[in-house]
């Protein structure tokens, strides 16, 4: 009678425990599942800006996810920014190379390849960023800030999302306008 | 009265300098042609400088001080004009667009003035006298301060090659359009886009150095394009190998509306532009001038006005505001064998016909997409068509099921079939009826919709 007992409230216990998630997570092993972007369709209510690129009929749309390209035929793709989803302030394509840069709201620049449809380049600038350029057949970009200044970067190539924006020298310094203006 | 105390100063910058009297970078445009080595900087205040990247200096700055330029606009209120790489299109925040002449940098010559050639209000009437300024004049409004919100975007295509807009013959018609977005009447409800068309005229300068004149050259202009929600920006689109020739507008508004408009009836495309040998002008003022080519080239134009404002996108598929708990699933490799045996029972758009319809009015014309597919849209394409999907959304209260996929219009989300009635077993309350699960199976051929009150019910495709 007491060993009924005992195993009665043994296999009640049993059935009442709660699972170790985190054990049998562990046990599992690691899934190996890649979750992506494959295919993008529709209008996007935080589009921002457009750009487009007439020679091979591309149109860059700013979200907040990154680019949206509607490209010929039809077809669309997204590419997306790993770290800046916010509202973006301008797109631009960088003639020759086939990239786009994405300015963000709070200063995020992204470098975006349309060939492999990944980003090269990501960096949240130093400085509140209000405008950024490519310059033609290079790496470099312009950056524009808020103080009045114009500095050069260079894209230093990484995987998807890792690589950066590196600040580079002009002539051993950065360049500095200002116009100054009096009555 | 401005005067200039400082033109321009350049040095190292550190910390401690950065200034707060110095203002902000709006835009920096590359000087046009590739063997410029010149970047245009424009600032908050709507000072300019023309910066020579090799030799480290100002090739040239503005000596006016005119009203500021938007600062939130990301660049996009500073254009370059044609290739010429001499004129330069500038949004103002008073609400004009203003035409700067950039002087041709020689080697170690003093640092120049970029002198303003014209401005107008593309908001109204009442400042769309155009006038021909003194570069070193201050611009002051004839009847006090414009009332027009900031001009926020534009967008601006010239005729010619590489000496356009300002060309030194002075004869030749050279045109063009800019699109502006904002700039409307301050208190004004709706804020659509305009394009301003333009032409350059030798005026009363000449050689070197003609003025570029923003004159309408049609009886509407500046041209109000259809409304749809506050617009956020424009571009401008070109004829395919004619970057010269304006065909349409694409603009966005709030919500990611993308509408393209027909622009091949404003009156900006260049018509006499650089004349083949033995070829006829419709350019009155051409000596190869042809009525008759004039008049087919005009009836061609006003039929070519009449494509219809097509949006870019269909909207994504939503749920409805009052529908039960929804799942959504997709299959790759859709199969779409039925559809091309059998139509019937098939709606192949529900909703979407009128924007399709539009869309196709445009044929050959649609500036994005339907395009000859290039490497990358090649590429594209082919990637494609290994991702066909099939997307099934419960449809709303009455607990129907849409079905959506990709394969009937590559790169459009259609929607496949009338929505999926309950069947039979599902219940009658919406409890009962509410979708818990979907399943796709045999390539998107088969749809196993489970229900809340254990009913399953699989639909063929």
């Amino acid at each position: 009678m007491f060993k009924l007992t005992k195993l009665t409230k043994a296999v009640t216990e049993a059935l009442n425990a709660v699972p170790n998630v985190d054990e049998l997570a562990k046990s599992m092993g690691a899934m190996e599942v890649d979750p992506r972007v494959v295919s993008e369709h529709g209008g996007v209510h935080s589009a921002t800006c457009l750009a487009y690129e007439p020679t091979q009929r591309i149109l860059a749309v700013g979200v907040d996810t990154g680019v949206k390209i509607i490209c010929a035929d039809g077809a669309e793709a997204l590419l997306a920014t790993p770290t800046h989803v916010e509202p973006a302030r301008s797109v631009e394509f960088i003639a020759g190379v086939g990239r786009i840069v994405r300015l963000s709201s709070e200063s995020g620049i992204d470098v975006l390849d349309l060939h492999s449809q990944r980003c090269l380049a990501s960096t949240r600038w130093m400085k509140d960023a209000t405008c950024v350029v490519g310059l033609r057949d290079s790496p470099f970009v312009m950056v524009g800030e808020s103080t009045g200044c114009v500095r050069v970067a260079a894209v230093q190539h990484g995987p998807d999302g890792a690589g950066t924006l590196a600040p580079r020298s002009y002539k051993g310094e950065f360049i500095c306008f200002i116009s100054r203006m009096g009555n | 009265m401005c005067t200039v105390t400082h033109a321009a100063a350049f040095g190292r910058i550190d910390s401690s300098e950065s200034s707060s009297n110095a203002p902000a970078v709006v835009a920096i445009k590359p000087q046009p042609g590739a063997e410029s080595t010149n970047v245009l900087i424009a600032y908050e205040d709507g000072s300019m400088s023309l910066w020579d990247l090799h030799a480290r200096r100002p090739a040239a700055t503005t000596r006016v001080k005119l009203c500021g330029i938007f600062a939130e606009s990301g660049g996009g209120c500073v254009q370059w004009l044609g290739a010429s790489g001499r004129s330069v299109v500038v949004a103002h925040d008073d609400g004009r667009i203003v035409t700067y002449d950039v002087p041709t940098v020689y080697p170690k010559a003093p640092v120049l003035a970029i002198v303003v050639t014209s401005q107008c209000f593309p908001g109204g009437s009442e400042g769309g006298g155009n006038c021909t300024m003194d570069g070193n004049a201050e611009l002051i409004p004839e009847d006090g301060p414009p009332a027009f919100e900031p001009l926020r975007r534009i967008c601006a295509v010239a005729s010619g090659g590489f000496v356009s807009p300002v060309r030194s013959d002075g004869g030749a018609s050279v045109q063009g359009a800019v699109l502006c977005v904002g700039g409307e009447v301050v208190g004004a409800g709706m804020d659509p886009a305009r394009a301003v068309p333009f032409k350059v005229s030798s005026g009363g300068q000449s050689g070197l150095n003609p003025s570029l004149s923003l004159a309408p050259v049609t009886d509407e202009s500046p041209m109000s394009l259809p409304w749809f929600g506050p617009v956020l920006d424009g571009v401008l689109i070109t004829r395919v190998g004619r970057p010269e020739s304006v065909v349409a507008a694409c603009v966005l508004s709030e919500g990611g509306q993308i509408h393209v408009h027909d622009l091949r009836s404003l009156g900006c495309n260049p018509v006499g532009g650089d004349l083949i040998p033995g070829s006829v002008s419709i350019d009155e003022r051409s000596e190869h001038y042809d009525a008759a080519a004039a008049a087919a080239v005009a009836a061609v134009v006003v039929s070519a006005a009449k494509l219809p404002c097509a949006e870019v996108l269909d909207p994504l598929p939503s749920l409805s505001a009052t529908c039960a708990p929804a799942c959504a699933v997709a299959s790759p490799h859709l199969s779409l064998r039925r559809r091309k045996s059998s139509n019937s029972g098939l709606n192949i758009d529900s909703g979407l016909n009128k924007s399709h319809a539009d869309r196709d009015a445009w044929g050959a014309e649609w500036p994005i997409t339907g395009g000859h597919v290039d490497d990358v849209g090649a590429k594209w394409a082919t990637r494609r068509e290994r991702l066909r999907h099939l997307l099934a959304i419960p449809a709303g209260s009455d607990s129907k099921i849409r079905v959506f996929s990709d394969g009937i219009q590559p790169g459009r989300l259609v929607e496949l079939c009338d929505p999926l009635a309950p069947g039979p077993n599902a219940g009658t309350t919406a409890a009962d009826r509410a979708v818990t699960r979907c399943h796709v199976a045999c390539g998107g051929s088969l749809l196993v919709v489970g229900r809340a009150c254990g009913s399953v019910e699989v639909s063929l495709f």
